[in-house]
């Protein structure tokens, strides 16, 4: 009898411990079919889609997450436009935001009536591991689209899952599974072919998570709540950039910061000057990866971008030196923002001693209309007082906290050395 | 009879007739008196008639563009007073005195001495030359690759030659158009002048601009310089060379001036600024300069950054 009973237990517990069986992409479509909705933005007065995106069901099965990107049109005209669902079986209702992650780009909607059964989440799996993403692409139907993973994007500050499959516009916030039908992730962006990104779902989680203790104040908008989302993450982002240790390059006489954080890729920009040119120039140019998506018009904040421009010439007088010299220094942030989205910039000049030599600096500011305190904030600085060498810096970061941002240049202006 | 004089006015030098007859029939027909070849004047236009005790009798004539005398349309005019203004369709005579003031005789410039050397024609030549050496200089001094010389021809063709030209051909063009002249010499050595000095100023400003670190410089150099320089110029040499009345010559000026004014208005960042004008790009202080004169102290990375601390952003756009 015990004997028997050993045996029953070993079974059972191999049964219990046995790994969940691989699913195929049918049963995964199949399972979760009646889960998955289109998303819907429309237009109060004619009635029509402004924008679809797709969305799941969370939680308790009132809730639906999707991209904050496929329902940003209410953020700026809640009155103008509304959110809805569309079900596989052509059943449809309102939803109503009740919370959103800017930063990693999803948001919470919640529904009257019961929708459907909740999909579960889950980690990622090992890279190379299949993934299957589901959506309604181009308004076409529910689809599902195979890939593998391509793990955690550090460059992305970590928030992206790079696919590798096919995402289309209109599969924005469906989710991917892994093999046994759980959600890694909600679909994002595309690059191109193949090149498709994912966030991870344990932002997901913590955005449900937080729901439920923070709910809307009612007494801001909704703009101002994104605005106060991306300070936050803008002061945090900026803050774990100056704990790094910043490694340094070296540019002919200057030691200047190389790749100061994860998210940050740094290219030669030198580009191929003419055979008969009299001088020469070694172009470094640094930018994160983790933008932000903001709204249609203002599309994507969080840019940080810097950039060195060493110039050198034996051959040109220091007339022409500096005539070269001022014509090149030019940089712009490069978006091309109306009055209705953003200020004027305002800039002022200053000669600062760094590191032993003067630069002529330049500290620009802008405001965006909508989403009070989040600015644009250009720094230049050009090197001073050499006839035939020239070195500016230009550092440029879009939709943050100007204060946290003063931070970084200062750091940044602290790690430059010259070596005579 | 004492003769009066017929002063026909036309663009350029008017033409006189000294008459003593006690009749005269003015028209475009060629049996009249004085014959008027404009088109819109009748074949027979006007009859003046004068009488012993200096009464003169103005008959009209004409069906079309009925003459005016001192600006009333009558068919018969009679007065002793002189001068007596008349039109004939787009003709404008005058009835003077023999003794009719005229006005005191204008100085040529460099009051007509063929040894002036500032409007000598070898100064036009000089001054060109001088032209052709600062956009050969200009080139210099703004290109960065090896010299080619065909690309410092085509620069100087294009930057200095071409575009004096253009300014000599315009000028010479509304000279022609106002004072039916054709002062050439004049004009070049005018030009040539006004370039030079633009193109002295405009280092000047530049140098200006990085010494108050501060856009205001070139703001106002370019205001001054198109706003009151220029008109001024203008104004000098249509009062001095072309021997226009002086309130003529502001407003001529001020009109042939008003293109390059209003451009410099609405391309002055400074104006716009003020105007409140919305700009995606940021205008900050770009200039860099060899001679490194500035008035601003050099401060350390901690000052800038507490002042920075206080750098408001731009206005909003209405």
């Amino acid at each position: 009898m015990k004997k028997t009973s050993a045996i029953c237990l070993v079974v059972s517990l191999l049964i219990w411990f046995q790994p969940a069986s691989a699913l195929e992409s049918k049963e995964i479509y199949q399972l979760n079919e009646n889960s998955i909705f289109q998303i819907r933005v429309l237009n109060r007065e004619t009635g029509k889609k402004s924008s679809i995106g797709s969305g799941f069901i969370v939680d308790d099965g009132l809730h639906i997450a999707t991209n904050f990107h496929v329902i940003s049109k209410i953020i700026l005209e809640p009155e103008l436009f509304y959110i809805t669902f569309k079900a596989k079986n052509g059943r449809e209702g309102e939803l109503k935001l009740i919370a959103m992650d800017v930063a990693h780009d999803l948001a919470l909607l919640v529904s009257s009536e019961h929708l459907g059964k909740p999909i579960v989440t889950a980690d990622l799996p090992p890279k190379g591991a299949p993934v299957y993403a589901m959506g309604n692409p181009l308004d076409l139907g529910l689809s599902l689209a195979v890939g593998t993973n391509g793990g955690i994007l550090n460059q992305t500050d970590d928030s992206r899952i790079l696919f590798s499959g096919s995402l289309n516009p209109g599969m924005s916030g469906g989710p991917t599974f892994n093999e046994n039908g759980k959600v890694i992730g909600i679909n994002v962006a595309t690059a191109r072919n193949d090149i498709s990104f994912i966030v991870p779902s344990r932002f997901l989680n913590e955005l449900i998570e937080n729901s439920a203790i923070n709910s809307f104040d009612s007494k801001q908008t909704l703009a101002d709540e994104v605005a106060a989302q991306l300070l936050s993450y803008e002061q945090s982002y900026i803050e774990e950039v100056l704990a790094e240790d910043w490694p340094v390059v070296q540019l002919r006489q200057l030691s200047v910061p190389g790749t100061i954080s994860p998210t940050v890729r740094c290219w030669d920009n030198s580009g191929k000057l003419k055979a008969n040119a009299l001088f020469k120039r070694y172009q470094i140019r640094c930018a994160n990866q983790n933008h932000v998506y903001l709204d249609d018009a203002n599309k994507f904040v969080g840019n940080l971008i810097y950039e060195y421009y060493w110039l050198e010439s034996d051959a040109l007088n220091s007339v022409r030196f500096y005539n070269l010299y001022e014509k090149l220094n030019k940089d712009q942030i490069e978006n091309h923002l109306s009055q209705e989205e953003v200020s004027n910039f305002n800039c002022d000049t200053w000669f600062v001693d760094v590191s032993g030599e003067e630069f002529k600096a330049n500290l620009c500011r802008r405001e965006y209309v909508e989403y009070a305190g989040l600015s644009d904030v250009l720094f230049t600085a050009a090197l001073t007082g050499h006839s035939n060498q020239g070195f500016f810096i230009t550092f440029i970061m879009t939709g943050t906290d100007f204060k946290a941002t003063l931070s970084l240049v200062k750091k940044f202006l602290e790690n430059i050395a010259w070596n005579p | 009879m004492e003769p009066l004089i017929i002063e026909i006015k036309t663009r350029g030098l008017h033409r006189y007739h000294a008459f003593d007859k006690p009749e005269l029939r003015l028209g475009r027909a060629l049996d009249n008196d004085i014959i008027l070849s404009d088109p819109t004047v009748e074949p027979y236009h006007i009859k003046i008639r004068r009488h012993e005790d200096g009464n003169i009798e103005l008959q009209n004539l004409a069906k079309v563009n009925p003459a005016q005398f001192n600006n009333q349309l009558e068919d018969e005019y009679s007065t002793t007073n002189l001068p007596i203004d008349i039109r004939m369709g787009r003709i404008s005579v005058s009835i003077l005195a023999r003794d009719h003031h005229v006005t005191a005789t204008k100085s040529l410039a460099g009051n007509g001495r063929p040894d002036n050397l500032l409007w000598h024609p070898l100064s036009a030549v000089l001054l060109l030359s001088l032209c052709v050496l600062g956009g050969g200089l200009e080139f210099y001094f703004t290109s960065y690759n090896a010299l080619k010389w065909e690309n410092l021809i085509k620069f100087v063709f294009r930057e200095s030659v071409l575009s004096i030209a253009a300014f000599i051909l315009i000028l010479s063009i509304f000279e022609r158009l106002l004072v039916n002249r054709w002062e050439i010499k004049l004009i070049t050595i005018s030009v040539t002048l006004v370039y030079l000095l633009y193109q002295l100023l405009s280092v000047v400003a530049s140098e200006l601009m990085y010494l108050f670190s501060s856009d205001l410089t070139t703001s106002i150099f370019n205001l001054v310089w198109y706003l009151v320089f220029i008109p001024a110029a203008v104004s000098l040499y249509l009062i001095r060379v072309t021997h226009l009345g002086q309130r003529k010559s502001v407003l001529l000026a001020t009109l042939i001036s008003s293109p390059f004014a209003i451009l410099a208005i609405m391309q002055n960042p400074t104006i716009n600024t003020l105007l409140d004008d919305f700009s995606a790009t940021a205008n900050y202080q770009k200039s860099l300069s060899p001679l490194n004169l500035h008035l601003s102290k050099t401060i350390s990375i901690e000052t800038f950054f507490e002042q920075a601390g206080d750098l408001e952003p731009g206005e909003f756009s209405d």
